[in-house]
Order: C-alpha cells, then sequence, then structure tokens
C-alpha cells in the first residue's frame, strides 16, 4: 500500500506577509499586493510594477545564523526565512528520524547578475569602444567575490541541509514556473518510495530584478498596467493583459504519516496526489488542446485515489495571460466534465502575482490554509469573465465551504505541467 | 518492484559523439582538452562542429535552444535511436523525461550586450542608470528561455509528455535524474525513462567560476575546467522492454545519494562520504542477486578514498577492476554519471556488475550500481 504523506510544517515570505498567519489572512481577505516596482529603477520599463515582498530582514527570523545570508541572493533569504518557519513547526518530526532520512526537495528558476555585479565584475574589463579583455576577465575570475557563484543556488541546499542536519540528499528542481510544484510531487515520491522520511520541499524565487523583468517582457508576458498595479493581475478576466511578477518562499514541511503521528505533530493536511506532463509542444505556448494538463490532474487524481468528483476546490494555474487561462479552462471541462461549470475554482496569482520558480509551493500553500479553514479564496480583479473562461470562479471575496479534497496547477514555459492534490485530515 | 533495464545509451562530449568515440578514447587515455583561450592556464574539453538542426525534426525551434539543451537533443537522440525508438513515436507519448545540469548556460555574451549599451557617452565608463534605461535594450530575446528549458526543449523535438523533472545545480544532477527516472519506474508511473545530465560550461563566464575550484592539473600543470558533455539513457520496465523487443545493455539495480553539505564550494569528497553513498546504493539494490565486480568513479575523487570507502562499505573489489580517467574531457558535471554507465556498459574494461560514483560540489555524492547484460 502506498505510505501516505502528511504536511507538518509551514513556512512562508510572500508579497501579502512573511508569516503563514499574514499570508492566510491576506488570501483570505483577497488582498492584492500589486505596487510600483521598488527594488530598482524600472521607470524606463514597459513594465513598472510587481508584487514584491515588503519589510523583510532574515536576520528578524534567523538572528545572528542569518547574517552570512546577507550576502547571498534575494531569493535565498526568502527560502531561509521560509524554512525556518516550517522546520521550527517541526521540530519533533525531525528529531524523530535518523538525518539520512532527511532530504530537501527545492524549487527555483532563472538568476540573474544585479546591474551592481555588472559594473563591479563584467565592465572593468570592457574598454570604452566595447573590445573586452577576455584573458584578464578570466585571470581575475580565481580572486573575483562569489558573485558569479551567487547564481547557484546550492548555497540555499547547503545553509538549509546543515540547519536541519540532512544527509539523506538534496535536490533542486528547475522547471520554470511547475518547479516548486515538481520539487514538492518529487518529495513526496521520496517518501512514497522509502528513500526518505521526511522531506523539506517548497520554493524561493525572486526574478523581480531589472535582467528578470525585462526577460519577462521581452517575451510579451507580463501585464502593462503600470497605472493600477493593484487590480493588474486579473486572471480569466476579458481584460487581462499579462501576469504581474511576483517573489517569496513556501517552504512545507513532508512526512510519512506514521512519523508525523508518532511525534505527535500537527498535521495540516495529507499531500495526497502528484501529477506530471509535458506538453511537447512548444517552448512558451501551452498547447492549446489541453493535452498536457489534462493528463497531469488527472494522474495526479489518480495517485490519490480520488475522482474528480470529490474535488472541492481548484487552485488554478491561472497567470492572466490569454493563453493560459483559456487552456486552464478547457483542462478542467475536459478533466471535470458536467461538473467543470461546479467546482470552485481561483487564482491566487490575482493577489501575490507570479512568484515564478515557488508558484507552485505558494499556491499550495494558499490551497491549504484555504481548506482548513473552511473557506475557498478568491480571484480579485475578475470583474468580466472571458467567454473562453467559463468556469464557476469565486470572485472578490472567499466563500464559505467545506470540502475534503482541493487540487493547485502549475504549468510552466516548456510545456512542463504538474498538479498537486491535499486532502483534509480528520 | 520493476526490474528496470537500460535499453539505450547515448553520448556527446570532447572525446566524440557517440558510445564508440567516447570509450575509444577514454580506454586509450587520449586528452580532449585545449586552454579556453590562447595564454590562459585553463583547460576545458569543448564540443564542436555539431550540426543540430540535422538532428531536430523542428529546428525552428533552435534558436530558443542553449547550448546544454542542444547537447541533451543530441545524445538523446542517439540514445532513443540506440534502443530503436523513433522520436514523436507513440511510445514516447507516456515516456518519463528527467534530466540534469548543474547549470543551465547562462553566457558572458548575454551580459556584454548589455555592458557595451550601458557605457555612459562622456565618462567612457559602464553606467548603472544607463544600463536600466537604455542597455536592458540589448539583452538578447532569449535569455530566459535559454536559460530555463532543456527539458522542455528536448520534449519537444521527441514528442516526449510523461513525467519529467529538470534538476538543476549541483554536478551530480544527471545522477539524480537516473535516480528520480528509475523510482518513477518502479512506482508505475511509467514503463519508460529517457534520463541523464547535460552541461556546457565552458563559456568564459561560467569557467571563471567554476574552473578554478578543483584541485585536477593537465600533465603540463594547467588546471582542470569544465567539459561540455551529455549523457542520456533509456531506462524501461524489464517486461515492458521484453515484450517491445528491445535489447538490454544492463540493468540498473539500484541508485544512492547522500549529501554532505559543506559551505566551501571546492570542498572535497570524503571517504566516509562515499562510504555512506555506496552503502544507500547496495541497500536500494537489495532485492538483487549480485557481487560488485567492477568500480568506476569521478576523478575528483582520490584513489586512496575510494579505497577507503569501499572498505568501509565493505565492498571487495579486484584493484585491477577500479577505473578512472573521466577528467580527460574535462568535468562533464551532469553529464558524469550518465556517461560513466555508458562506459561501463560498452567497454570490455568491465564485466559483470559495476559499481559507478560520483562526486559533486558542496558534498553531494551519488552512486549507481549497473549490470551488463551476458
Amino acid at each position: 500500500m502506498k505510505r501516505k504523506v502528511a504536511i507538518v510544517g509551514l513556512g512562508v515570505v510572500s508579497p501579502l506577509g512573511n508569516s503563514v498567519p499574514e499570508f492566510t489572512a491576506g488570501v483570505l481577505d483577497g488582498r492584492s499586493a500589486g505596487g510600483e516596482i521598488t527594488l530598482f529603477d524600472a521607470s524606463k520599463m514597459a513594465t513598472r510594477i510587481a508584487a514584491e515582498v515588503r519589510g523583510f530582514d532574515v536576520t528578524s527570523w534567523l538572528g545572528p545564523a542569518g547574517r552570512p545570508l546577507l550576502e547571498e541572493d534575494r531569493s535565498v533569504q526568502f527560502g531561509a526565512a521560509a524554512a525556518e518557519q516550517a522546520l521550527v513547526e517541526a521540530r519533533a518530526v525531525l528529531e524523530a528520524v535518523e538525518p539520512h532520512e532527511r532530504h530537501i526537495s527545492l524549487g527555483t528558476s532563472a538568476a540573474y547578475l544585479s546591474p551592481e555585479d555588472v559594473k563591479r565584475d563584467i565592465a572593468p574589463f570592457l574598454s570604452a569602444d566595447g573590445e573586452f579583455a577576455s584573458l584578464e576577465f578570466l585571470a581575475a575570475g580565481a580572486q573575483r567575490p562569489n558573485s558569479l557563484g551567487k547564481l547557484l543556488y546550492e548555497q540555499m541546499s547547503v545553509w538549509l541541509a546543515q540547519r536541519a542536519a540532512v544527509t539523506g540528499g538534496a535536490k533542486i528542481h528547475y522547471a520554470a514556473c511547475a518547479a516548486s510544484a515538481q520539487a514538492i510531487g518529487q518529495g513526496m515520491r521520496l517518501i512514497t518510495s522509502g528513500r526518505a522520511k521526511v522531506v523539506i520541499a517548497g520554493g524561493f524565487d525572486s526574478m523581480v530584478n531589472p535582467i528578470g523583468v525585462n526577460s519577462f517582457i521581452r517575451l510579451g508576458a507580463l501585464t502593462r498596467r503600470n497605472d493600477d498595479p493593484a487590480r493588474a493581475s486579473r486572471p480569466f478576466d476579458k481584460t487581462r493583459d499579462g501576469f504581474l511578477i511576483g517573489e517569496g518562499s513556501a517552504v512545507l514541511v513532508l512526512a510519512d504519516f506514521e512519523t508525523a503521528e508518532r511525534s505527535n505533530a500537527t498535521i495540516y493536511g495529507e499531500l495526497a496526489g502528484y501529477g506530471c506532463s509535458l506538453d511537447a509542444h512548444n517552448i512558451t505556448a501551452p498547447d492549446p488542446t489541453a493535452a498536457g494538463a489534462v493528463a497531469s490532474m488527472n494522474q495526479a487524481l489518480r495517485d490519490a485515489g480520488v475522482s474528480a468528483d470529490d474535488v472541492g476546490y481548484i487552485n488554478a494555474h491561472g497567470t492572466s495571460t490569454s493563453l493560459n487561462d483559456a487552456m486552464e479552462t478547457k483542462a478542467i471541462h475536459q478533466v471535470f466534465g458536467a461538473r467543470g461549470r461546479l467546482v470552485p475554482v481561483s487564482s491566487s496569482k490575482s493577489m501575490f502575482g507570479h512568484t515564478i520558480g515557488n508558484a507552485g509551493a505558494i499556491e499550495l500553500l494558499a490551497t491549504l490554509v484555504a481548506m482548513r479553514a473552511n473557506k475557498i479564496p478568491p480571484t480579485v480583479n475578475l470583474v468580466e469573465p472571458d467567454k473562453d473562461c467559463d468556469l464557476n470562479h469565486v470572485r472578490g471575496t472567499s466563500l464559505d465551504a467545506s470540502y475534503d479534497v482541493a487540487i493547485s496547477n502549475s504549468f510552466a514555459f516548456g510545456g512542463q505541467n504538474a498538479t498537486l492534490v491535499v486532502r483534509k485530515v480528520a | 518492484m520493476a526490474n528496470v533495464v537500460i535499453t539505450g545509451i547515448g553520448v556527446v562530449s570532447a572525446f566524440g559523439l557517440g558510445v564508440a568515440a567516447n570509450e575509444a578514447a577514454w580506454r586509450e587515455g587520449r586528452s580532449a582538452l585545449e586552454p579556453i583561450m590562447a595564454g590562459a592556464d585553463l583547460a576545458v574539453g569543448r564540443v564542436r562542429g555539431l550540426d543540430t538542426a540535422s538532428i531536430l525534426p523542428d529546428p525552428r525551434q533552435l534558436p530558443t535552444m542553449s547550448e546544454s539543451a542542444e547537447l541533451a537533443c543530441w545524445s538523446g537522440s542517439l540514445a532513443l535511436r540506440d534502443a530503436g525508438i523513433a522520436p514523436r513515436s507513440d511510445v514516447l507519448a507516456n515516456a518519463g523525461l528527467f534530466l540534469g545540469f548543474w547549470y543551465e548556460r547562462r553566457t558572458l555574451e548575454d551580459y556584454l550586450s548589455i555592458a557595451r549599451a550601458s557605457i555612459d557617452r562622456h565618462t567612457k565608463k559602464f553606467d548603472v542608470a544607463k544600463m536600466l534605461r537604455v542597455g536592458l535594450k540589448s539583452q538578447p530575446p532569449y535569455t530566459l528561455l535559454r536559460s530555463l528549458a532543456s527539458v522542455g526543449a528536448f520534449s519537444i523535438q521527441m514528442g516526449i509528455k510523461g513525467p519529467n523533472a529538470a534538476l538543476g545545480t549541483t554536478p551530480i544532477a544527471g545522477g539524480q535524474a537516473l535516480g528520480a527516472g528509475l523510482d518513477a519506474i518502479r512506482c508505475a508511473e511509467t514503463e519508460l525513462a529517457i534520463v541523464g545530465g547535460t552541461d556546457c560550461q565552458t563559456d568564459l563566464f561560467e569557467a571563471t567560476e567554476h574552473g578554478y575550484l578543483g584541485p585536477l592539473r593537465t600533465r603540463d600543470g594547467m588546471q582542470i575546467g569544465p567539459g561540455d558533455a551529455a549523457g542520456m539513457l533509456v531506462l524501461e520496465d524489464a517486461t515492458a522492454a521484453a515484450r517491445a523487443g528491445r535489447r538490454a545493455h544492463g540493468q540498473l539495480l539500484g541508485y544512492g545519494e547522500r549529501f554532505f553539505p559543506n559551505p566551501e564550494h571546492a570542498a572535497e569528497p570524503s571517504a566516509d562520504g562515499i562510504a555512506r553513498t555506496i552503502e544507500a546504493c547496495i541497500a536500494d539494490a537489495s532485492d538483487s542477486q549480485f557481487t560488485v565486480d567492477c568500480v568506476l568513479y569521478d576523478d575528483i575523487i582520490a584513489a586512496e578514498q575510494m579505497d577507503d570507502a569501499l572498505r568501509a562499505a565493505g565492498v571487495a573489489v579486484p584493484a585491477a577492476a577500479i577505473k578512472r580517467g573521466t577528467y580527460l574531457a574535462g568535468d562533464m558535471l551532469a553529464a558524469s554519471m550518465p556517461w560513466m554507465i555508458a562506459i561501463a556498459l560498452s567497454s570490455n574494461e568491465f564485466r559483470g556488475t559495476t559499481l559507478v560514483c560520483d562526486y559533486g560540489a558542496s558534498g553531494h555524492y551519488c552512486a549507481a550500481l549497473v549490470k551488463r547484460s551476458s
């Protein structure tokens, strides 16, 4: 029989707040975190808005242990703070297993040099006429401060493994917008396969930097509703024009059920199923037939041993882009049949934006806290659903609803799809 | 638990294209290293002259692909051909794809494009404000895609639609992908998975970070840096492979992984770390009957360390059956584990069951047990 997987620790750093209670209140209140970009001067960019994490100081979470992280990428600091929150809750479970039975499985996306990094590490080798002194650049590499190394998220694994005495293994998933959903799903597999008893799983990401934001602008993926940032992310709306970029981290501690119960841990829910698939269609556009998304959802439901009729809420990938939202709608109709117009659906990205590599983790967390509160969180800013997005949207404010099973979708560039199923625990 | 066999192998490295070229170069001890640029004391292994468009069912996607994605397409195509599976055939609609890379390719040229456009006309120096105002407009359009999407790129070309994972940021990511694919078949998520690793880190940007880390040097004293490489394997449920009439090169008996974190990125491996990993691998293979006949391991592991580790793990192997020499084409990073398995399953230097061990910076260890078909 398949081992059951319990969720025993939660942590979050998000545009809605930097703790689980703040995040939960934001999600259930339907608060939008969109605002002007403050992390750098975006005044000349086509998109000048984002959902930024505010008031964050890694040392406030970690004390002196957080100081070395001040040199690290912003996303690593988010990840460390979220992980610390989750580890505190899961201490008893961690102590119940050996270090080699503990694993790490996290997701993130691309990292880029900041303008200051370029100025310090690359520009000195560039002459006024654009010639680059390659040999000198190479020679300087030996002495260079670790700015290029900062792009290696290995530091996250190293820091976390030392903090939680993990020796079983550490994986960083890198499947763009589905990265942390895959990290959590593969973390679940580590437990169900018997390779691990506890997995620290989740995501961390911040692409709210000049090259990150510009990369998405170049692909035409971001909203340009610069004059109305709080209402810019509007998944499924007729007037949607792209996603609002967000940032943050969500970390969950997963444990095999037996260990969790033996440790008297708080069990927030069961991670019941995981499915993933590939579109094999296009590097940026989703497959308009929705076959990949359908396969992902169906596999997750099968894995959880539930039917579509059992699902009480769908936390959609819902990016607020024209192609994704229409494709996801089609997929939901194919999987849920007649219930496709009945099962409540919402997109949390309407509130905290698209946190890219962290999206799957933070949206699973939103799903979980809502299910535990007997609520369905809303899609905010959804005024008039597009004709291609004919679903039972929960709009504006949370809905009271008691349900036992919910799913969370993540669909990425490259056509990598992932779906997670959570089940309420009595 | 399903028996998992290897029915296809594809490798590309500075040694050459295909298993035969790689095995011959490795066996003969030929070096494929070259200076990263004239006057430099850093040696790398470069893959040259591949016409990737010629093997892609849809070459229009090529501009969005990184060089590591191209290498993945080459090695994956070879592995599928070796298994007798045509691109975009029905069997791939449910096949898994698990791919590792140390890091997706980011080229210096991407940053130079931006930096050159950010030089202030008056001061003649790089200006951060100008970069934000003007320089970013020179950013190449596919920077993001080239840094994210090898799995997507390969799946689009080959029509692979099943379970998948993209694993990164450690040089053992190819081994991690192997383990994930093995587990996907064992737990019946799929009957067939293409697994492996790809890395293309010989750009000046990457090499400056990576090249000065390792202790290994060529005979003439050059530091050994990265080597472009990709290695992909077709894993299958043994029953399904037999049903399809596919010949197995060997069986993947087990996989083990451990992490003994070290904040020093250039941390060297320890015998104890290797021993614990070997124990995990052997435990994972406990459903099978085997004795370890040979060992092949990453050059970064010292010979004495491997001896100590084998003793600590209780594995007795004849000294003549312990092999290395993997750095003659540079550090293959995430391609290292699948590449070593390819060698263990194809070279007459190996017989019976081979234990393959890999190590990645910061304290990542992995090991696999492969048994050659008789």
